[in-house]
């Protein structure tokens, strides 16, 4: 069980700057979804206020002023210390690939890369900065997209949105619903949760999780040992992950997949959703808002995909 | 009552001769089984990627270290939401009078560094401070056998000459 929040992201933080974002109102506690903290410098959020530089007395202001809280080299290191677990060896792929996951909560990091002769990365040292995205449950949000995946209404299904549209928050709240042990007729859902973010606080699911797995790997797992009828995968990126996704859907297997994309035209460009739109299988696709979170801006069904 | 002085005069010189010998036994005791339980750490870091609190949580579970002075001051400062760091040097100190003042300042080195760096980097770490500590249990061994003979014939001795004044 994973609580989630404000309190939850900023668990990793020492105590004296922790402080500090617990004096914030509760307002913009709530509104908050980024908190950037970066080596000798002020600590900024992010959020439905926009930005703003946290003050001493525990308000937010839009310049960095003499009153700005400053994030320390010791506090940074703590906070990233804290988010490994106090065991930097367990998490060295999940640095390679840039993230952290702290309660359920991604954490953002970048430092210095640690190329080998060849130019691969191999490590990363002196963590620099750190952006702890805010992860919340919102029960019920992804309500109105529930019929697309009862009663054969669409195969398969892309929630495209812009960073910090809520496109995670609407996964959690849609596996959720489609999993839940109160419904007749449950589908077999796997979750490939690669960045350890999607499991949720609830604690009966009929549904099983892939947690940090390789996207690709997970697939083919799922598919060859857990007879899915649907896979739930947040943010699809490399080439490999699509291929995996079209041995799935080429396994008769249904697909609900997260992609960044902020209008319909930037989500047609992109040359990984053409591939999974030339399988035919992605009949609808979800565009969400900016703001607020959660906000569903279009669904594009049938010719409008396939004929882009 | 000049008896029963004589014969507390006896008894005490045989605890302190006794006890002074025990402490050796316990300290020599207490770096083996820490010593045990470092291995344990780095055979479960070459092996997989537990992290650290989960894996000393379940190393204090384990009966062969439930006695473990450092190891129980460790989980239960954990245990109440303390940092790993923190809760480290906390428990470094507390089992300074059973490790030795040497036995707790490798403690506090390595609390410094593990968990800090990557695989190769903790195995490389685990076997310094491995090495360092059979260094420790040799020569605790050694004083518990050169000087816990003589604490307790110091303290018999003690007792007896005590005894034969006092009576």
């Amino acid at each position: 069980m994973e609580k989630q929040g404000f309190e939850s992201a900023v668990g990793c933080v020492p105590a004296a700057l922790k402080e500090k974002l617990l004096l914030l109102p509760e307002s913009v506690r709530a509104q908050c979804f980024e908190i950037r903290l970066r080596k000798a410098q002020p600590v900024v959020l992010f959020g439905a206020f926009g930005c703003g530089v946290l003050q001493t007395d525990g308000s937010l202001s839009k310049t960095a002023g003499p009153a700005a809280v400053i994030c320390t080299q010791e506090q940074l290191d703590a906070a990233f210390h804290c988010c490994c677990e106090y065991s930097v060896y367990a998490h060295e792929n999940d640095l390679l690939r840039g993230f952290l996951t702290f309660h359920g909560n991604r954490v953002g990091l970048v430092g210095t890369a640690v190329c080998d002769a060849a130019g691969n990365l191999t490590a990363v040292r002196d963590v620099t900065g750190l952006n702890l995205r805010v992860a919340r449950d919102v029960p019920g949000c992804a309500r109105i997209l529930l019929g697309l995946f009862r009663d054969g209404a669409a195969q398969s299904v892309i929630l495209a949105g812009p960073p910090a549209s809520g496109k995670t928050t609407m996964l959690r709240d849609l596996i959720v619903s489609l999993s839940s042990l109160e419904q007749p007729n449950a589908q077999k859902l796997c979750v490939i949760d690669a960045r350890r973010e999607l499991l949720t606080s609830h604690a009966a699911l009929n549904c099983d999780f892939y947690r940090g797995y390789p996207m690709e790997i997970a697939i083919e797992n799922a598919v060859k040992t857990m007879s899915p009828q649907l896979i739930v995968c947040d943010e699809i990126a490399t080439k490999r992950e699509v291929d995996a996704i079209c041995y799935g859907v080429n396994c008769g297997v249904r697909f609900l997949v997260g992609v960044h994309a902020s209008s319909k035209a930037e989500l047609l460009r992109r040359a990984q959703v053409r591939r999974l739109l030339e399988t035919r299988a992605f009949d609808r696709a979800v565009l969400l808002a900016p703001s607020p979170v959660g906000t569903v801006s279009a669904v594009l069904a049938g010719r409008t995909l396939f004929d882009a | 009552m000049r008896e029963f002085f004589a014969l507390l005069v006896l008894f005490g010189g045989f605890a302190l001769g006794f006890s002074a010998a025990d402490r050796l036994r316990r300290r020599e005791k207490a770096l083996c089984a820490l010593r045990q339980m470092l291995l344990e750490v780095k055979l479960s870091l070459s092996f997989g990627s537990v992290p650290l609190p989960v894996l000393l949580n379940k190393l204090s579970a384990d009966a062969r270290f439930t006695h473990e002075a450092f190891l129980s001051a460790l989980t239960g400062a954990l245990q109440n939401g303390e940092a790993l760091p923190a809760a480290w040097k906390t428990a470094a100190d507390s089992a300074a009078s059973s490790l030795g003042k040497e036995g707790s300042a490798l403690l506090l080195r390595l609390g410094a560094v593990l968990g800090t760096t990557d695989k190769p980097g903790q195995l490389e770490l685990l076997s310094r401070e491995l090495a360092a500590l059979d260094g420790l249990c040799e020569s605790a061994a050694k004083k518990r056998q050169r000087c816990g003979a003589m604490y307790r014939a110091a303290g018999a001795f003690f007792g007896f000459s005590a005894f034969l004044l006092v009576s």
